[in-house]
Order: structure tokens, then C-alpha cells, then sequence
């Protein structure tokens, strides 16, 4: 079984813009919350390490670095999906949260005439059995 | 909700049975055999159902009123609202990064 919140939303920037942006910038845009804290020392410096097997981590201001995630699909423009674990999780668990983004979509509308807009969607799941992390 | 009540919660979910079970005490409490004849499965089945239910904490048992070796089984309405706030709460934190992300393609837009 994986649970599963679905957040979406369009953003004003091409496939291959908004996928750039979303791993090599994310140091820029990640927003630290104190409902989730990635490590009890605060959210870091995120950064994706690119391509499959890539791994997503944090660096933190005390020099060390904690591993958030792997990344499982890497397609530029088209399909992000990586692992999620905030330092908060049990270290032997078998499950993990799971993030995508994917870019993209014909049937939406053309925006200000510079090209299709792209869709980003974050999905969170819980994975309970072996299988499938989430649906992107 | 700790990481370990959300896996238990979430793995007592993962199952058609038990999901059957939690749909029939939303209704009202049941006794064991109630349970186990409106879900068509055996008794003992439905005994181990009920005890992961029971570890889960989604649902609680009591004796009988009038005969203590029955047993009632009903809702723990504690359990589904953590899962509830867990889930709102998720949701939150994806929904304000995914807008921080829109924010930053609109300021670093060319």
C-alpha cells in the first residue's frame, strides 16, 4: 500500500527550465518549515547529485551532510522521482517517503504564447511493502 | 504522530479486511463475530485482523455490558486524526515548497 498526498501546480517556466530549476537550484527556492525539519539542525543546504542513483542531500552548517533521498528516475524535462527520509525516521525502516516532479502536460494550455507551461507535481507516499515507491 | 505510529497505522490500513472492519465501526460498535460474518471471513481471521487493528490503536475493545466474555470493538477516532493532521500537514509543507519553486522560475525569469 503507499499513501499518498498529491500537490500540483503549474509554474511559468518551460520542461526543461523547470526541471533545471527545481534540482540545480534548490538550494535557492527550498523553504525550511518547522512543522517537517529535515535534521534537528535545520534543512541545510539541499542539493541533487544528477542522473540515477544520484543521491539528494543536505549540507549543514556545522560541515556535516545527511542523505535525504536517491534519486530512482532522472529525465530531464520530463521526470524527476527520488526517495525521501527526513533524520527523524527510523534508520532500520524499510519505507520511505517518496517526492516526484514531472514536467509537462498537452492538454494544458498554452500560457503567454513562449511555449506549453509546465506542471510540476510533488507527490508524497509512505511505502509499506516492497513495490512500487509512487505513482508519478 | 511518531514515524512508527504512522507505520503502524498506515500497515493496519494496507489491508481490504481491515478497511472493512473500520468502515462497519464507523457505523457503530461491533462484537467480533459481528465483524467477522459481515467481512465473510473465518473467526480466527478476523481475530488477528482486529489485533493489529487493536495495536494500531485505531480500534479499542470492551467487555460486554451484560456478559463479560464478549467483546465490543469500536473506533478510536484519536488514531484516524493524526493520520488526518499527518496527512494536512504533508500536504502543507509540499503545497508552500511548490509555491516557493513557482516564486523562484517567476524572479529568475528571462
Amino acid at each position: 500500500m503507499t499513501s499518498r498526498v498529491f500537490v500540483a501546480l503549474r509554474v511559468p517556466a518551460a520542461p526543461a527550465r523547470a526541471f533545471e530549476a527545481f534540482t540545480r537550484e534548490i538550494a535557492c527556492w527550498w523553504r525550511s518549515s518547522p512543522l517537517f525539519r529535515i535534521t534537528p539542525q535545520g534543512d541545510g543546504e539541499l542539493v541533487f547529485e544528477p542522473g540515477v542513483g544520484g543521491r539528494l542531500v543536505t549540507r549543514l552548517g556545522n560541515g556535516d551532510s545527511f542523505e535525504i533521498g536517491r534519486i530512482s528516475v532522472w529525465e530531464p524535462g520530463k521526470r524527476l522521482v527520488f526517495t525521501w527520509r527526513q533524520a527523524s525516521f527510523a534508520a532500520e525502516s524499510d519505507h520511505h517517503w517518496c517526492a516526484a516532479i514531472r514536467h509537462g502536460c498537452d492538454s494544458m494550455e498554452p500560457h503567454d504564447g513562449s511555449g506549453p507551461p509546465a506542471l510540476a507535481a510533488g507527490i508524497v507516499g509512505t511505502k509499506i511493502s516492497d513495490g512500487y515507491l509512487a505513482e508519478v | 504522530l511518531s514515524a512508527a505510529g504512522l507505520d503502524r497505522t498506515l500497515a493496519a490500513l494496507a489491508d481490504p479486511h481491515r478497511r472493512r472492519v473500520i468502515d462497519l465501526l464507523r457505523e457503530r460498535p461491533h462484537r467480533a463475530g459481528e465483524l467477522a460474518q459481515a467481512a465473510r471471513i473465518s473467526f480466527p481471521a478476523m481475530s488477528r485482523h482486529l489485533r493489529t487493528l487493536r495495536k494500531s490503536g485505531l480500534v479499542e475493545e470492551d467487555r460486554g455490558e451484560f456478559d463479560s466474555r464478549v467483546r465490543i470493538y469500536r473506533l478510536r477516532p484519536e488514531a484516524m486524526a493524526e493520520l488526518k493532521t499527518w496527512l494536512a500537514e504533508t500536504d502543507v509543507l509540499w503545497a508552500r515548497q511548490l509555491s516557493a519553486f513557482k516564486a523562484h522560475l517567476q524572479k529568475t525569469k528571462k
